[in-house]
């Protein structure tokens, strides 16, 4: 290489890293990229040490109290695992993780299955459509205490449920009072108030099929459930990913409904996970034992989030 | 002298004047007032709150100190509120406490704490109704004031009751015969809010006060003991087997175990029930809302008339803070309210009775049916300010909801209670 072409390349090099690209396996980095990369750090350190001082410290002070008998207003005494076994044996409590499982499968089934439908029949064809998925969509803006109380009114034995089923001829029911019905009246609630949003999800992930993938599967001679199936679920799949997680979360702490409709009873049929931590932590003054109970149900819900998504994470290989 | 220099002294004189005319006025100097901060619940009576009331007119009867009321949300809210304030150290000088042990605001648990200082050099020692005190000392120190008692007895709608022909129960039996016979009117004679387990545990308390602490006043403390239990003692049993024969008795409505707060005043204004489990005072309130006749009377428990008993105590009193930034103003605010001017003006609004004892049927006239058992001193308080973990109360009334449900039994439900007692 003569000294004129030597220094055509360096010239290009360097021009290239004054571009702010890379350059060429020489086994240095340009220094411009170093001063860039420590220059992100120092501007997202504020935010960083914002979460970890509120969010993360916060938690962990919190969590302490786990191990100790502090009861709000004396020291707190260590306990050790005491709270944590205690669990176990308490029978409120595992009625209560036996509820809120219970309360979790069905809500996540209710939101996906109703949410998909929905957004399947409103993705396309239907004129009133953006009509339909505004006023499908209102429950998700309410607030979900007013919702329950309004609920509460209608299933109420003297409520106008009560009414139309008497006017029909029929026995009224104890929706909120009877075992078998009261945590029901929690699920629908709940499904009625948020499979819109379930909805929406799926709408946008729905909004990623190609109309002409669908066609020319259906003119191949596909059935509607092959088409769905085998080219609209796939496509779907982080929408999928989102809403069962989402879903799975948001069933596992439902607390407004219940503590607006039946305020765990009756006789405890209805008592969830974030119910029984409330009352224990704020009712009985019991931080310790309450505390135990929320550091012990993140774990859980921690757990579930993660099986979730590795359950529907993408295996096409992409 | 020229033009400028003319009003140079003009207004050197006008600001002379001025000065001298304002040294003149308020003299001698006086201090301003200074201030006591107090917390209270929010409580309403007749569109009224009482602790402002009371704040206004000690406010209003000298002008060394001046009160500053911040009412802070219902009952169970204001707890929380207190106990963030004890975690932050921001307590005001003064507060409102419940007398006893197993509430975020009970006054015995926070001066084991150090947290409320001693009114041992107020009115308070000799002003606290006898039976109170226990609830409201720790040895010969006395930690709260109260406002005033209340009675806590089943409130009736008169009215309703005497146009059905309808005379009230005074023994058991006799109120089983009147709920079969409201149920055949196609009425019940009680509302029970099954729902909530304050109400169903209200409800056992007017029934407990006859049955077992009217005549074992000291239960509570062989409890702690550990001498007697719940699920082993004869007397636990039979109030809560008497629960049971008012439910098979159809003396509560039909779904009793759905039944919540709004629906009270809902059956019972319109006579749909006759008698609702709410605290008596209330029936000055329904008088003045519906303009129909609402008493307080006895819930008939035995059939032995001289066993009645009624709830008679203190529901809520003050105290004041160990770090108080004002302690002179605290106390003559403490002094105030347990005075009997002060007295006056709480109970006027509140419709609760003289912490002394004096009745006047005339100005409480709703509480007529139970003055001979107030002034023949059969009045106890709460028996439920000595339980220590509110988890048994909660229990209990939860337990009766179980028992609206048929789910639970009797001694499912005492036993539940005696595995959460501390």
């Amino acid at each position: 290489m003569n000294s004129t072409e030597t220094k055509a390349r360096r010239k290009s090099s360097s021009d290239a890293s004054l571009q702010g690209e890379p350059r060429r396996k020489s086994g240095l980095l340009p220094f411009r990229k170093k001063t860039v990369v420590f220059g992100s750090w120092i501007w997202a350190f504020p935010s960083l040490a914002a979460v970890a001082v509120i969010h993360y410290y916060a938690t962990y002070v919190g969590g302490s109290y786990a191990f100790t008998d502090f009861n709000g207003i004396s020291d707190a005494n260590w306990v050790g695992l005491d709270n944590f076994i205690r669990i176990g044996t308490d029978p409120q409590t595992m009625g209560a993780i036996g509820n809120t499982f219970f309360i979790a499968v069905i809500y996540f089934i209710g939101v996906n299955i109703i949410g998909l439908g929905l957004a399947l029949a409103l993705n396309r064809g239907l004129k009133t459509r953006y009509f339909l998925r505004v006023l499908m969509f209102l429950p998700v803006v309410l607030s979900s205490l007013a919702v329950s109380y309004i609920f509460k009114f209608i299933f109420d034995f003297e409520g106008p449920l009560n009414k139309v089923l008497m006017a029909l001829g029929q026995e009224p029911k104890l929706w909120l009072g009877d075992t078998d019905t009261a945590i029901w009246t929690i699920i629908i609630v709940a499904v009625w108030q948020n499979a819109g949003l379930g909805m929406v999800i799926y709408l946008a992930g729905l909004a990623t099929v190609p109309p002409e993938l669908e066609e020319s599967a259906a003119i191949d001679g596909a059935g509607v459930f092959q088409r769905f199936w085998h080219i609209t679920l796939p496509m779907i799949q982080p929408a999928v990913a989102i809403t069962t997680t989402l879903s799975l979360l948001t069933g596992l702490r439902i607390f407004d409904q219940v503590v607006a409709m039946t305020g765990g009873g009756p006789f405890g049929a209805t008592d969830t996970m974030s119910t029984v931590i409330y009352r224990i932590t704020f009712e009985y003054s019991d931080f310790g034992y309450g505390t135990a109970l929320a550091t012990v149900f993140a774990i859980v819900l921690a757990f579930a989030a993660a099986l979730q998504l590795f359950i529907t994470k993408d295996r096409s290989g992409k | 002298m020229n033009k400028f220099q003319r009003r140079k002294a003009t207004a050197l004189m006008a600001t002379s004047l001025l000065a001298l005319t304002s040294l003149s006025f308020g003299s001698p100097a006086q201090a301003a007032p200074t201030e006591v901060s107090f917390w209270a619940p929010t409580v309403l009576s007749g569109g009224k709150d009482p602790y402002a009331t009371v704040v206004a007119a000690f406010n209003a009867s000298q002008n060394k100190y001046v009160v500053k009321l911040e009412s802070k949300g219902g009952a169970q809210i204001y707890g929380q509120g207190l106990n963030t304030a004890i975690q932050a150290k921001a307590l005001p000088d003064v507060f409102v406490v419940e007398p006893g042990v197993g509430q975020l605001q009970s006054v015995l648990p926070l001066a084991d704490a150090g947290i409320v200082r001693s009114l041992n050099d107020t009115n308070a020692p000799k002003s606290n109704p006898v039976n109170d005190r226990q609830f409201m000392n720790k040895g010969p120190t006395t930690y709260a004031a109260a406002f005033a008692v209340e009675i806590n007895a089943p409130v009736v709608n008169t009215t309703a009751m005497k146009r059905d022909g309808v005379v009230w129960p005074r023994t058991f039996d006799r109120m089983l015969t009147e709920c079969r016979a409201a149920v055949a009117r196609g009425k019940s004679f009680f509302y029970l809010a099954g729902s909530q387990f304050g109400n169903n545990g209200l409800m056992a308390q007017m029934m407990l006060v006859s049955s077992l602490y009217g005549k074992d006043p000291n239960w509570n403390r062989k409890r702690v003991a550990g001498t007697v239990k719940f699920a082993t003692d004869a007397r636990w049993k039979d109030t809560l087997g008497k629960v049971k024969e008012m439910i098979d008795a159809g003396c509560f409505q039909s779904g009793a175990q759905a039944g919540s707060f709004p629906g009270i005043t809902q059956n019972v204004f319109p006579g749909r029930v006759y008698a609702v489990f709410v605290p008596g005072g209330t029936a000055r309130d329904y008088r003045t809302q519906t303009g129909q006749q609402f008493d307080v009377y006895p819930m008939p428990m035995s059939n032995n008339t001289s066993e009645q008993r009624i709830l008679y105590g203190v529901s809520y009193a003050a105290s004041i803070n160990a770090a108080a930034k004002n302690v002179e103003g605290a106390k003559a605010f403490i002094n105030y309210i347990t005075s009997r001017v002060g007295q006056t003006t709480f109970v006027a609004v509140s419709g609760s009775l003289f912490t002394d004892g004096t009745f006047n049927a005339n100005r409480t006239p709703w509480f007529r049916p139970v003055a001979s058992l107030v002034t023949t001193k059969k009045g106890l308080p709460s028996p439920t300010r000595g339980w220590v973990d509110p988890a048994v109360y909660n229990r209990l009334g939860t337990g009766i909801q179980g028992m609206l449900t048929g789910q639970a039994t009797v001694d499912q439900v005492l036993q539940n209670m005696d595995s959460v007692w501390k």
